[in-house]
This record gives structure tokens, C-alpha cells and sequence, in this order.
């Protein structure tokens, strides 16, 4: 991973997110807005799983192991995403929406390209736990060094990453919180931030990894209660969640398209909008076909 | 992982998990709720089996020392290899075996292996029945050809000449094809629920009162135990076979069979190690698997797959562990995604995504 990230694209195409926003993004401070890049990986890691989907279970992947599977990622990952400019990433709304949500609530929050990185956690997944310790001390190394003392995380494998294996895996000692903690948090100080009622209510799809491993569950049911969103609990939800598939993407495509067509069956049967809040289950339901929306996109509009 | 690849082609696998997991999903709940000492029981269990994990050679003599002084011939097995010489001694060749369902003795290939000996074996759970007949493997633990349509099963049971009209048919004239084994059989073969090692007594389960048969009817018994089956004392064996049924959502069991002497008929218990007591201190958590099999039912991948991924023998996320410990490390641990609903449903609170995580750290390595 010299380039830092597991598709092997250049790293100032994804921290560049910020361009076009309205409001000014602050460099000096001791709270970091980390959004670990993986947002704005989405529409690679789409490209890239499309076009190795097709090749999938042929004799050329016959050839390859395991880990030659994952690193392909790395090899068609540059090449397959040049044409993906940065003004035409998708994601980087998404992210926009979240500094601006942070900042309407006046929560304190710098960034700088240079301390915002992948997180390595895909390095953790494959059971590489050298390559994940040296990658996640430089990560922190850098945090340190610019004395940040708590950083902001958007999506939950960062924060897992952060949160629970950095500890474990490096020295590192800053204080991590998520988005909707911080949101949630800021938004209880206030009255109903918008307490106009929305007709439609929505159906959460709990991340695995905010679900069981970070217990981050009824945050986002708060907040979307603050902004007027009833939510309607779907078959398979909270802690018993089902898996969108997209943590088998780099592996096996087909597997994780036959996973999240299971999903998105249990997601349908609500018949209203599904919401979530991670962009590996976002990109794995739009590759499959199903269009999902994104948290931000609803607190942006129920709190600005 | 060709095999692995294949199941996306078949849908009656995936069908038969989801009918399944709907049919014994919602009667785990009502267990859970109707009997909340369910939850107390797995974690008394749980304390014990860390103990017994700990010290299984002190359980492991205390269990032989027990049934010997009831006068039942012992054996340990410290493999599938040993195993099979053991029984294939015992039962030596032209005889009737019957057998239960009993995931040891797929680990050890034993029905394959009485056969090559000239011996004439059958399964008599139904399910378990039918996969000898087709030749294939059980896609789950429990339900075993859960992946068969009535219409597969009347055409594969033609070859031993049961000709049914329906499911009900079938079972009926299996009824009367099996009774004549029983009672010709001179061999009967069950795997273990639960071992307590205070009174010798091997503890059972089971719907179909075919287990009660294959132990009683022929001349003479034998009891092939995993040795992560050992449990101190009676009381934690009926909870372990209680947390098993209840977490698989049969509850309570048609049948608890409780076997303790066969005077004057014969009796042999072979314990088999076949990897667990060298197992390291990541895998030893697997130990604590009672084998309800929930874990697999809920897995976004074995839901595709069935048994066809996760290793040799047991299959699933469950079945990683278990192949790791009595086998090999299987590629297929990369298939996983880690998703953590098996630990989520384990009545063990085993780690399973940990002991993934783990195995594919051990086959970068290898």
C-alpha cells in the first residue's frame, strides 16, 4: 500500500472533498474531522468490483491465491480509476454534507489533507497484522506530531479501526468519537432542530460494524427522530442486522452480490426509504442495484 | 474454493437454509423468552467447558477411570486414523452396523470406512439417510438435507427401493425399510450430546427415536465422544443438551436418551482427540462449541452456500474452528465477511469472527 490506501489511487484525488464548499474549513485546532477516505473510495471500489466480478471464477482467478485476489484491488484499482475525476466523485457530497452538519451545530473541528488517511483496516481484515501495525503507528505518528487530541470519524470501520485495533495495535492515544455521537450530542442542547414532520417514515440499515462492534444503534434513531423522521424497524435489525456483503468485495464480487441481493430482499419488504450510514454497504447496494441513502443526506436537510 | 463456487447455482440450498432459519428462528426467540434460564445455563456451561479445556487430560482420565470401573471397554483415539482402526477391530467385517447422525463420525469418515471393510451401514436419521443415499454431505449439521425437495428425495430413495408418492410415503416406507435394520443390526453407532464424567453417562437428543434404537435393539453399542463433550457432572450435561436443542429451536427434544450400562449386552465408548487438546489457546474457544448450529443458519454466507464452505467436516463459520482443530486451515476463512451475527446468536459467546480473523493471520503464515 505505498500509496497509502488499498486501491493504489493517488491520495490527493480523495482528500480533495472539499472543494466548491461554501463555508471555510479551519487548519489550526486540536479536533480533527478524519474522514479515513473511505467515502470517497466508493466509486473505485465500485469500478474496480464491477470489472473483477466479471472476471471472477474464470481460470485467469483460478490462478491466484487468496491475497492475489485482494491485491489485485491495488493493480486495477490506479489503472481502472484514472477517468474518475475529482469533481466528479459522487461521495464527496456526502462528506461535504457531514462538515457542513458539524459546523452548522458549531462543533469545532479542523482538517488538513495531510493527517486525513486510510486507516488500514483492510490489512486487518486479511489477517496481515504487520502490515496493519506499521501502517496504523505512521497514521498515528502523524497525529501526534500535529498534536491533534481527538479526532471525528464518519464511517465505522474507521472508527473501528481507530477506536478499538489502534489502541491495541500502536501507542496511539487520542480520543476518537463519531459523527453521530457528536451530532446527536450537540442536537439534545437544542429544540427539535426541525420539527416539521416528515409523511414518510424510513427504514435504518444498521451497519455490522456500528450494530455489534461499536454499539452505535440508537444514535442514528435519535437523530432522525430530532429532525421528524419516524423509523420503521425492518426484519433482521439493531445488533441482529444482515450483512450487505461489501466486506467480501475485494474477494469474491459474485459472493458479495449474492449476499446483498438477501439484503435488499429483507430492506424491500418495508416498502419506505432505507437509510444507512457507511459507504461500504452504500456502494455494495448501488453495484447491486438498489439505491440507498446516506444519513447525511437527511440530517443536512432536517437541521440546515 | 470450485466446490463453494458452484452452490450460487444451486438455489435449493439457499432456499432450503431460508425456509429453515424462518421455521426455528422465531422458536429460538419464544425459547429464549418462555425459559430465560436458558441464558444461565449456557453460561454455567460455558465456565465449565473452560475448565474441562484447561485440564482435559485430568477429564479425560477421569472419564476413562469412570467407565471402567462400570466394567465398559475405553479407548482414546488420538486421531481419525486411530479411530477408525479402533471400531473397525470391533466390528471386524460382514456385519449390520446402524448409526446415528453424528458429526465425530463424519470427522472421521467412519461409514465410508466400515463399508470398505465389507460391512453393511445405514443411517437412521432420516435426513442423514437420504444424503448416504445421494452420496453427498450434509449441507447443515441438524438438518442435513435441508437442500432436497420432496421430489429429489422420492427419486433418491428409489435406489434403495423405497418408491414413495410424498414426503409423508417416504417416511413411512423409511420406517419399514430401517425397522429390518434394526433388528438384524449387530452394531449400533452414536456420537455424544454430552459426557458427564461423574456417573459415565452419555447424554443424547433427538426427534425421531432413532437414536433410542440404533442403542438398544443391537447386540452391541458403540459411543464415539469428542473430547470437548466431557462435562464434570450429570447437571451440566442435561443443561448442555438443553442450550443445544433450545438454540437450534427444537425445545424440548422429542427424545433425551441417557445411556449409562447395557447389561448383558455389549458396550464400548471411544473418546477421540483428533487435534483438541493441542489445540492453541484462540482455537480452544471453538471447544465451547455446543454445536446448535445457529451460527451457520444466520450467516450471510453459509445461507448461499450451506456446508459446502467452511471446511471438511462441520461447515459455516462455526465449521472454520472446527477444521482448523481437526483438520486444516481452509482458504475459505477469506470468504467470511467477519460480519459478527454468529457470535451475535452464539449461546456460547464464542468469537467466531476473532477465530477467523485469527486462522487467516495463521494462513498468510503457512
Amino acid at each position: 500500500m505505498r500509496s497509502g490506501n488499498p486501491l493504489g489511487i493517488e491520495k490527493s484525488v480523495l482528500t480533495k472533498w472539499h472543494k466548491g464548499l461554501t463555508m471555510e474549513l479551519n487548519s489550526n485546532g486540536d479536533t480533527l474531522l478524519f474522514t479515513g477516505l473511505l467515502y470517497q473510495m466508493v466509486p473505485f471500489i465500485t469500478r474496480v468490483t464491477r470489472f473483477l466480478e466479471k472476471l471472477e471464477s474464470t481460470i485467469f482467478e483460478r490462478f491466484l491465491g487468496v491475497y492475489g485476489r485482494a491485491s489485485r484491488y491495488t493493480s486495477f484499482g490506479a489503472l481502472l480509476s484514472m477517468n474518475i475525476k475529482p469533481d466528479k466523485n459522487p461521495y464527496f457530497n456526502k462528506v461535504k454534507n457531514i462538515a457542513v452538519i458539524l459546523s452548522s451545530l458549531r462543533i469545532d473541528f479542523i482538517y488538513r489533507e495531510e493527517l486525513d488517511n486510510y486507516s488500514g483496516i483492510l490489512l486487518f481484515d486479511m489477517g496481515d497484522d504487520e502490515k496493519f501495525r506499521e501502517h496504523a503507528t505512521h497514521v498515528s505518528q502523524l497525529l501526534e506530531k500535529a498534536k491533534i487530541n481527538r479526532v471525528i470519524t464518519i464511517d465505522p470501520h474507521t472508527t473501528y479501526a481507530l477506536k478499538i485495533l489502534y489502541p491495541e495495535y500502536t501507542d496511539f492515544d487520542i480520543e476518537v468519537v463519531n459523527y453521530l455521537e457528536i451530532i446527536l450530542e450537540n442536537l439534545k442542547g437544542e429544540k427539535e432542530a426541525n420539527s416539521e414532520k416528515h409523511v414518510d417514515g424510513v427504514t435504518i440499515h444498521d451497519p455490522c460494524f456500528y450494530a455489534r462492534y461499536l454499539e452505535i444503534i440508537d444514535q442514528p434513531r435519535e437523530i432522525l427522530k430530532k429532525i421528524g423522521y419516524d423509523h420503521i424497524e425492518v426484519k433482521n435489525s439493531r445488533r441482529m442486522t444482515s450483512c450487505c456483503g461489501g466486506p467480501i468485495e475485494s474477494i469474491s464480487p459474485v459472493f458479495s452480490h449474492e449476499i446483498a441481493k438477501n439484503r435488499i430482499a429483507e430492506l424491500k419488504s418495508s416498502n419506505y426509504q432505507t437509510v444507512t450510514m457507511c459507504p461500504v454497504c452504500i456502494g455494495n447496494f448501488e453495484r447491486c442495484g438498489y439505491s440507498i441513502r446516506d444519513i447525511s443526506d437527511l440530517i443536512l436537510k432536517g437541521i440546515v | 474454493m470450485k466446490n463453494v463456487y458452484q452452490t450460487i447455482h444451486t438455489q435449493q440450498i439457499s432456499e432450503g437454509i431460508r425456509k429453515t432459519l424462518e421455521n426455528l428462528s422465531s422458536k429460538v426467540q419464544e425459547n429464549i423468552r418462555r425459559y430465560p434460564f436458558l441464558i444461565r445455563y449456557a453460561r454455567e456451561l460455558r465456565a465449565a467447558k473452560i475448565e474441562i479445556n484447561n485440564n482435559f487430560q485430568y477429564w479425560i482420565d477421569a472419564s476413562i477411570s469412570t467407565l471402567e470401573k462400570a466394567g465398559i471397554p475405553v479407548f482414546l483415539a488420538k486421531d481419525a486414523k486411530m479411530a477408525r482402526k479402533i471400531i473397525g477391530e470391533i466390528i471386524e467385517t460382514g456385519k449390520i452396523v446402524v448409526k446415528t447422525k453424528s458429526m465425530v463420525s463424519e470427522e472421521i469418515h467412519l461409514r465410508e470406512y466400515l463399508q470398505k471393510l465389507g460391512n453393511e451401514v445405514w443411517e437412521t436419521d432420516l435426513g442423514e439417510l437420504i444424503i448416504q443415499v445421494a452420496g453427498q454431505r450434509p449441507m447443515h449439521m441438524v438438518v442435513p438435507a435441508l437442500h432436497l425437495s420432496e421430489k429429489d428425495v422420492i427419486e433418491i430413495l428409489k435406489k434403495i427401493g423405497i418408491h414413495g408418492n410424498n414426503a409423508e410415503d417416504c417416511t413411512l416406507k423409511v420406517r419399514e425399510f430401517l425397522r429390518e435394520k434394526f433388528i438384524k443390526a449387530n452394531f449400533g453407532i452414536s456420537g455424544c450430546n454430552a459426557f458427564s464424567a461423574e456417573s459415565g453417562s452419555i447424554f443424547l437428543i433427538e426427534n425421531e427415536g432413532n437414536i433410542r434404537l440404533s442403542t438398544s435393539l443391537p447386540e452391541t453399542y458403540i459411543s464415539i465422544i469428542g473430547i470437548d463433550k466431557i462435562l464434570p457432572e450429570d447437571d451440566f450435561a442435561l443443561k448442555s443438551i438443553m442450550v443445544q436443542s433450545a438454540f437450534f429451536g427444537t425445545f424440548p427434544p422429542s427424545y433425551i436418551n441417557i445411556i449409562r450400562q447395557r447389561h448383558p449386552k455389549k458396550m464400548y465408548v471411544v473418546f477421540l482427540d483428533n487435534g483438541r487438546k493441542k489445540s492453541d489457546e484462540k482455537l480452544k474457544e471453538q471447544l465451547l462449541c455446543v454445536r446448535c448450529g445457529r451460527c451457520q443458519l444466520e450467516c450471510p454466507v453459509f445461507q448461499i452456500t450451506g456446508s459446502v464452505w467452511g471446511g471438511d467436516t462441520y461447515g459455516g463459520p462455526m465449521g472454520m474452528g472446527w477444521s482448523a482443530i481437526t483438520s486444516s486451515i481452509s482458504e475459505e476463512v477469506y470468504l467470511s465477511c467477519i460480519c459478527g451475527k454468529c457470535k451475535e446468536v452464539c449461546p456460547m459467546d464464542i468469537d467466531i469472527p476473532n477465530i477467523i480473523l485469527y486462522l487467516r493471520k495463521k494462513y498468510l503464515l503457512c
